[in-house]
């Protein structure tokens, strides 16, 4: 029997524990989701109802981000559980193929392999991290990217440095390549960083040449990445025209004006959640790692993708924190790569590090009844074990009262704790599948609590683009504003027909300010005034708000919101 | 051409063509000058004239770019030009001696061959910056990231394994302690920087790289600057550390700004998308060149600082901008560096990639001069048809452009006083009495250059839990109107500009106007009063 590769074990362990850890944590937590992936959930319901993205519905995702939402409220009518329960587990799920595609690229009995298999357990370490420190922020499009796109840069490391895989075993290079291009469509902007990859794994190839450019350069995973996102988009393009023709006019034009016309409300402290310790991590581990970087082209992509991740930090202007999750992850991972050659350096560490591995190898290669290993045993115990310790310790930590998920139509159980602010007065006043508007600047608070308490949104799905349509008249050019004057046109008589429609909204609840202004503007205050009752109405700084349920980063004042009720 | 005298003349030639459109800028803008450092540098002058500082001048900031100004302050008095272009003239001075001593480092202690051309880049890089300043030249940050560079080469030099020659590394380690003492942030870009080049080369001779001549140089510089304070007199020491220091240390986050702010905000962002842009370049080229990473290391470290200071002004990015043109500039060397090897392999031709070599670095000073040119030219006849300001009226020799002072406080100084002339400014920042009263040649008069303290003072007051080292803080209010009080009445100023708010509301419990019985309003300006002293 071959020895098994510590790293390898190792990894697989980390790798195995870290999806059972997941997956007990969010059996629990069924409800919990960040706001942006919960509105993006919300759009995958609309989406999966037959509504078309900027046509039925708004918001300013790209459309890939917004289709793929769609599966996980798939797959949850089919087994009615919560959706935001399903895309939890997809996404553990990802993790785990992520991470085992990662491996893949390090399977195989070459010596040249022992250069991957060396980074594996900086890689999934690094992962599991900062999936564990930002938990809360599990689901993030940034978090989809990092998993999807890991993959990619570990096998073009292997490409480009001539490391082969087994030849024997089926190769997943093309399956990375697809996995990278879903990621890369989640954002146009991320695109950047396919082109950043490239062009540092081209000049690693160091001595370029025809031939080399051909075996080393243009390989599998590459090519599959470019075939399948000319295929996404052109596929996209063919079935779905309109949609991408909003997408490309108004709404990237908002996008773009959003860019420009920055909000300034946002410079002072204590209106902003101030993640400054994420930028100061990201500066010592880039700084750390950056030594290595020049003997490692794992770590450099690392780098180089961290210092996208810092751009990328930069460029969304909000600076919230799961819009960090880029720059830690990337720049952990590679400080732990460089960390482990650091290690290996010391005379001492190496020779602790190899007695070690030797001990513990042996230990795994030992037999256990006719054809196991120790090994063998050894995975799926950690798992179980991971799962049920998990679950244990999350049940023990929940908050607030457990209710029946069944009003909402589903099996399994939620707690009040994991709800978002307002959910009493969403509660008392809808019920699940009614429609239910709340409207501010930005996606909490409405979201995640429409998709936890599965209501639908209006047209709206938040209050993009409220506010930038408002700064457009107020600081754009004649030109910007004609441009997009028929869309906003559009909107409010989009909105003002839904209003007196059927099936019109049973509650709404809109930010004091800018939105309510913008309302009673455009004759959609009027509406409610006629046909709907008003309510308490609610705030975000109210002391039980803040006491039952978990803070929410929101940039600017927290004003109340009005509360109003159709009339029966 | 043999390759070195190539490299030599290359070097030579891209300082000089620089060096010499920087100096033909100055030459044509002698007034120009920014808020801080002309604040700066009337410190340098009370201070020439005999005045303590924190005693006789009143500002938070650490005395060491004070005495670093009293040079150009000193060489203003006795040519009698403007302290503004000698203080310019200064800067490019320093300008030329980092770079000249970059290159130098770079000519005869590194490696010559694959990376001379990334070398000349990150020279070129390093004078380059420089022209993106305007209003922020002369900053201490500016003046870090020149007086640090020869020591980051030096040091990156001697990881390297070159020979070092004592008295070089002492000079170049004296200019680095300078640079690294005029802000105690900046000690964290030499922390990074030290931090790569230990975990970049191997563990021989690690702690005799660490503990060389030029960085114990630094230190000792530092040790002795630390020590100076303990010489200084006693009144100094009160006011500094007894008072402005622990007043600013509690009531610093008066300047808050986010981290959206400092960061996102469009008149900043453009440098860190720079930085990044410069991560990517020194990560493509770092197998050709690991110095491309040691000035990756300092620019990216330069985004710390700047987020500790906590107030997201321009300047306090100067350091991660610097770095990052410098890493820029480098990565594009680098990149052509790699084409060149590139068609010279596929010519097949080792001869022939030396003359392609020569060839583009010549295309490439020829190009560089000329732009040099084109852009001086083009600066000349805007300056010239610009409206001139005579600078005899202030006391000197030559012509300004006026947009260089234009500002609706310069018109009334110009109205009113004349050079040499006592002037206050009682508002909560260092603008807008600078940099006019620096540019106008006339005298603070009062000690109080600023009232910024006033609103550290107002911020403690509204914020900080009660405590015995708030009231005490707090007591120190009533002093420092007095003070006000007290060199109205010695100096006699004949404008007072007063902010109307919240400068005269800090001064209102006093009845502050009751002091100015000698002074007629004689206008309301850019949110300020403007008072003059009847004759």
């Amino acid at each position: 029997m071959k020895r098994p590769r510590f790293n390898l074990i190792l990894s697989s362990v980390i790798c195995l524990c870290l999806w059972a850890a997941l997956t007990g944590y969010f059996s629990v937590h069924q409800l919990l989701v960040p706001a942006e992936a919960a509105m993006r959930l919300a759009c995958g319901a609309l989406i999966a109802d037959g509504a078309k993205p900027y046509i039925d519905f708004l918001d300013n995702s790209s459309p890939y981000a917004l289709y793929l939402a769609a599966i996980p409220q798939l797959v949850s009518r089919l087994v009615f559980v919560h959706p935001i329960c399903v895309f939890n587990m997809l996404v553990a799920l990802l993790t785990l193929v992520a991470l085992l595609l990662v491996l893949n690229c390090a399977r195989g009995d070459s010596r040249r392999l022992l250069l991957v298999q060396y980074c594996l357990p900086a890689i999934v370490i690094g992962t599991a991290l900062t999936l564990v420190y930002f938990l809360n922020y599990f689901g993030q499009e940034s978090v989809l990217f990092f998993l999807l796109f890991l993959p990619y840069l570990v096998q073009r490391y292997a490409s480009i440095s001539n490391i082969k895989t087994d030849n024997r075993r089926l190769s997943c290079s093309p399956a990375i390549g697809v996995l990278a291009a879903i990621g890369l469509l989640l954002n146009p902007i991320f695109l950047l960083a396919l082109l950043a990859v490239e062009f540092t794994c081209l000049i690693a190839l160091g001595d370029i040449s025809l031939t080399k450019i051909k075996t080393q350069y243009l390989t599998s995973e590459l090519k599959a990445c470019l075939l399948s996102l000319v295929l996404l988009c052109l596929g996209l393009f063919c079935l779905a025209p309109t949609v991408v023709h909003e997408y490309l006019g108004p709404i990237s034009q908002i996008n773009q004006l959003a860019y420009e016309y920055y909000e300034n409300g946002f410079s002072y402290v204590d209106k902003s959640p101030d993640r400054r310790d994420l930028v100061y991590a990201f500066v010592v581990f880039f700084v750390l790692a950056l030594p290595v970087a020049g003997h490692c082209l794992l770590t450099r992509l690392m780098c180089v993708m961290s210092a996208f991740g810092f751009s990328y930090l930069v460029f969304t202007g909000t600076l919230l924190t799961h819009q960090g999750i880029l720059m830690i992850a990337y720049s952990l991972t590679g400080l732990l790569l460089a960390g482990n050659r650091y290690l290996r350096s010391f005379y001492l560490g190496k020779r602790i590090t190899a007695a070690v591995v030797r001990k513990c190898e042996d230990w795994l290669s030992a037999p256990i009844g006719r054809s196991g290993t120790r090994m063998l045993v050894l995975l799926p115990i950690c798992a179980i074990a991971s799962f049920v310790i998990t679950s244990f310790v999350s049940l023990k930590q929940v908050q607030g009262k457990v209710f029946t998920l069944s009003e909402l139509g589903y099996y399994g159980f939620g707690f009040e704790h994991d709800l978002s602010f307002f959910s009493k007065t969403v509660k008392e006043a809808s019920t699940a599948r009614q429609s239910v508007w709340i409207y501010s600047e930005q996606i909490s608070p409405a979201f995640p609590l429409l998709t936890q308490l599965r209501r639908k949104p209006g047209f709206l799905v938040w209050g993009f683009p409220l506010h930038t349509l408002k700064i457009l008249h107020e600081r754009g050019t004649p030109d910007q504003v004609a441009q997009l004057a028929k869309f906003e046109q559009r909107l409010y008589e989009r909105l003002r027909a839904d209003a007196l429609s059927r099936n019109p909204p049973v509650l709404i609840m809109i930010e004091d300010g800018e939105v309510r202004d913008l309302f009673k503007d455009h004759g959609i205050t009027a509406i409610i005034d006629k046909f709907y009752s008003g309510l308490d109405p609610c705030s975000p700084l109210n002391g039980d708000e803040m006491a039952v349920h978990m803070p929410y980063e929101y940039l600017g004042y927290r004003v109340p919101f009005s509360v109003d009720k159709l009339k029966k | 051409m043999k390759r070195l005298d190539l490299s030599i003349f290359c070097a030579v030639a891209l300082i000089v063509v620089l060096s010499l459109r920087m100096l033909a800028s100055i030459l044509l803008h002698p007034l120009r000058i920014g808020w801080d450092p002309a604040l700066h540098l009337q410190c340098a002058q009370l201070i020439a004239a005999g005045g303590l500082p924190y005693v006789d001048m009143f500002d938070v900031n650490p005395p060491l770019i004070w005495y670093l100004d009293v040079l150009p302050a000193v060489i203003s008095s006795l040519c009698n030009v403007p302290v503004t272009l000698s203080f310019n003239l200064f800067m490019w001075l320093l300008m030329v001696l980092s770079s000249a001593l970059c290159a130098y480092i770079a000519l005869t202690k590194l490696e010559s061959g694959s990376s001379l051309l990334t070398n000349l880049g990150l020279i070129f890089g390093l004078l380059y910056f420089n022209f993106f300043l305007t209003f922020d030249f002369g900053q201490r940050e500016q003046i870090f990231v020149l007086l640090y560079f020869p020591f980051l080469f030096l040091r990156y030099a001697r990881y390297s394994g070159a020979v070092i020659g004592k008295s070089e590394a002492v000079f170049i380690g004296l200019l680095a302690g300078v640079g690294i003492c005029l802000k105690h942030y900046f000690l964290i870009n030499a922390i990074c920087v030290e931090l790569f080049l230990l975990l970049t080369t191997s563990r021989k001779k690690i702690w005799s790289n660490f503990f060389a001549t030029e960085s114990m140089s630094a230190f000792i510089f530092a040790l002795g600057y630390l020590l100076h304070f303990f010489l200084l007199p006693q009144a100094v020491r009160e006011n500094y550390f007894g008072f402005l220091v622990p007043a600013f240390a509690s009531g610093y986050q008066f300047w808050d700004t986010s981290l959206a702010g400092s960061l996102g905000a469009p008149d900043k962002r453009g440098v860190f998308f720079l930085l990044s842009l410069s991560g990517l370049m020194a990560l493509a080229f770092s197998r050709r060149s690991s110095l491309l990473g040691c000035c990756a290391a300092f620019a990216f470290s330069g985004v710390v600082p700047y987020l500790l200071q906590f107030k997201g002004w321009a300047y306090q990015d100067i350091p991660a901008f610097a770095g990052a043109v410098i890493v820029i500039c480098g990565g594009i060397a680098a990149l052509i560096a790699t084409l060149l090897e590139l068609i010279s392999k596929a010519k097949r031709n080792s001869v022939k990639y030396s003359s392609i070599f020569s060839a583009t670095c010549l295309a490439l000073i020829v190009l560089i001069a000329g732009i040099s040119i084109v852009n001086g030219r083009e600066e000349y006849d805007k300056v010239k048809a610009e409206p001139n300001f005579p600078m005899s009226r202030i006391g000197f020799a030559g012509d300004s452009p006026y947009s260089d002072i234009d500002s609706p406080f310069a018109t009334i100084i110009l109205a009113n006083a004349k050079a040499r002339d006592s002037i206050i400014f009682i508002g909560n920042a260092v603008a807008p009495g600078f940099p006019v009263t620096t540019q106008l040649n006339v005298k603070p008069g009062s000690r109080h250059l600023h009232c910024c303290i006033l609103s550290v003072l107002q911020y403690i007051k509204d914020v900080r839990p009660a405590s015995p080292e708030k009231t005490r803080l707090l007591s120190f209010k009533d002093g420092i109107i007095k003070e006000y009080i007290d060199d109205i009445e010695k100096n006699k100023p004949i404008l007072i500009f007063m902010q109307n708010n919240p400068a005269s509301e800090y001064l209102a419990p006093y009845k502050f106007e009751q002091y100015l019985k000698n002074y007629k309003k004689i206008d309301d300006v850019a949110g300020y009063t403007v008072y003059r002293l009847q004759v």
